[in-house]
């Protein structure tokens, strides 16, 4: 894993404040933010860092955008009267 | 001339209005997997059942319990004002009135439905909220309103956010609420995360997980959780920011309005202001009305109106909603509350019917008229509010060139006090503009090939 661009830092729009890049490259579970490559693209060339590092399915997996909230919502619900 | 038009309290609005009652054409319901629309049931476990009804509702008028207007009565009714420092500026004949929510204690207009929704919990018997929050926006206006009420607040806030940003996380805790790291050991969800990676920084989805587990999880029943966007019962309780408007602009003898303006991310501040003039619309009056995006993420102003999914992994229901596909991927602006692929279903079947007309704008002249405002008038808005104010300018700027004295309003959604960053960026030159290239959008747009079609059901009439 290139760690050379760990300690930049850059605003992350979702929590309103600055973020290091190692928190946009590990922050879902091991891999990165869904939007670690527009976020990052004028400082770093965030594109070839995600080609370099990860898998298609890694990829495929990562760059899913956020689903509107109500349905997490209901997708949650699941998931927790599941895990209980 | 009057610059801050007041409202008495007993002058304070006593219903809120539904704009799904008047919509000419209905909105289409959200689907399941299954292609079968998600009822109330589905949302029971988080929600308390006299929220679900007024998600649900058609009723034209709701009457706002004289509880919550009690609540209200801190800050409420806010003040209307206007710009006559930016007028005297840009040298036009148009009048530019702003109704100001940056006059609540947490600063934002968020505390209108966080005291509605926290006083219908506390009717239903529930005695702790949860929820979830980044820098801590939300989970401060959600604090503040249990406080009021003497109920219970649990926020779980993105770990790094948690670390980093002390300051909302102290409001919260100046009102009583507790915040607690995400992911933490208090939740399956949280544990699980943690045995996985156990120097894990957090982000929102594990903090939203964390926070609809715990209500889903409580035997007692007496918890649930809260939201302070999209749906459509949030844009109801922000409907209050109009309907006072409208009072306060009969008031000083202002009878039309010719433009109406907010920034729309999820949706809510915008609805609030906008949906009772969308009434007026409906009902013949010649006003125009502005949702405003940033160019990078066009989703009224150049995505088509579709069913989509909202994952890649096409694992969530479908929403009607104008969309750039569920492949999307938004590139980096500051405006975070306005970075969504798909505006919320009532603002989109608004659009359908012609009833809004958006509009987007690019960051650069949003943080050049955020500073104009600010040596003008003088507050400092959030770069949200940033965006309506970059359209109001060029509105006003129109209404010069063709000589008519034009009435403008639009919501200052809330202060920039704690959000100063983008400012830093802007006056240091570190930021560009980045509007969505047409081979980019293209290429979203096929996700969706292949989707059912929704339908654009309209009445021609706008």
């Amino acid at each position: 894993m290139d760690e050379n661009h760990d300690a930049i830092e850059t605003r992350c729009p979702m929590l309103g404040h600055l973020v290091p890049f190692r928190y946009c490259r590990r922050l879902n579970e091991g891999l990165p933010c869904r939007r670690i490559v527009g976020c990052w693209q004028d400082k770093i060339d965030a594109a070839a860092f995600v080609r370099d590092n990860y898998t298609r399915e890694e990829i495929d997996r990562f760059m899913a955008p956020a689903p509107p909230k109500l349905t997490q919502i209901v997708e949650l619900i699941k998931q927790a009267r599941q895990r209980s | 001339m009057a610059t801050k038009i007041l409202l008495n309290e007993d002058e304070i609005p006593r219903q809120w209005y539904n704009l799904a009652a008047d919509l000419p054409s209905p909105m289409q319901p959200p689907l399941g997997q299954d292609g079968n629309p998600i009822g109330p049931d589905d949302l029971a476990a988080v929600f308390p059942m006299n929220l679900i009804e007024q998600e649900v509702s058609q009723e034209r008028w709701i009457d706002i319990p004289e509880g919550i207007l009690e609540l209200l009565y801190r800050w409420r009714p806010a003040p209307l004002r206007r710009a006559v420092h930016l007028e005297k500026a840009l040298g036009t004949p148009a009048r530019i009135y702003y109704k100001d929510e940056g006059t609540s204690p947490p600063g934002s207009h968020k505390p209108n439905t966080a005291v509605a929704q926290a006083w219908y919990n506390k009717e239903f018997g529930i005695k702790k909220i949860t929820t979830e929050t980044g820098a801590g926006q939300w989970g401060s206006a959600l604090s503040f309103a249990t406080a009021l009420l003497g109920l219970e607040c649990k926020v779980y806030m993105v770990r790094i956010s948690f670390d980093q940003k002390p300051f909302r996380k102290l409001m919260m805790n100046v009102w009583g609420g507790t915040c607690i790291a995400s992911p933490s050991d208090q939740t399956h969800a949280g544990r699980d995360i943690l045995a996985r990676d156990p120097n894990t920084p957090g982000s929102l989805g594990m903090a939203i997980s964390e926070a609809i587990e715990e209500a889903v999880m409580d035997k007692t029943g007496k918890t649930r959780y809260a939201l302070g966007s999209v749906m459509n019962h949030v844009m109801l309780h922000q409907s209050i920011i109009g309907l006072e408007a409208k009072k306060q602009l009969a008031k000083i003898g202002e009878n039309k309005v010719d433009i109406v303006i907010g920034c729309a991310g999820g949706g809510s501040n915008f609805a609030g202001l906008s949906f009772p003039f969308v009434a007026d619309k409906i009902n013949g009056v010649d006003i125009e009305i502005i949702p405003v995006e940033p160019t990078s993420c066009p989703t009224m102003t150049r995505a088509p109106f579709a069913y989509d999914y909202g994952d890649v992994a096409k694992m969530t229901p479908m929403l009607p909603m104008y969309t750039l596909g569920h492949e999307f991927v938004s590139p980096p602006i500051h405006a975070g509350g306005l970075r969504y692929h798909g505006m919320a279903p009532l603002v989109s079947q608004a659009i359908v019917e012609g009833l809004l007309t958006p509009a987007a704008v690019d960051q650069i002249h949003c943080y050049e008229s955020a500073l104009l405002w600010a040596k003008t008038e003088g507050f400092i808005p959030a770069p949200e509010t940033t965006h309506a104010i970059a359209q109001v300018i060029t509105e006003a700027n129109k209404a010069r060139q063709e000589g008519k004295e034009k009435v403008i309003l639009f919501n200052w959604s809330g202060h920039g006090l704690m959000d100063l960053v983008g400012y830093d960026n802007f006056i240091n030159g570190r930021l560009e503009d980045y509007p969505l290239p047409e081979d980019e959008l293209q290429k979203s747009l096929e996700s969706i090939k292949g989707l059912p079609k929704a339908s654009l059901s309209k009445t021609g009439k706008w």
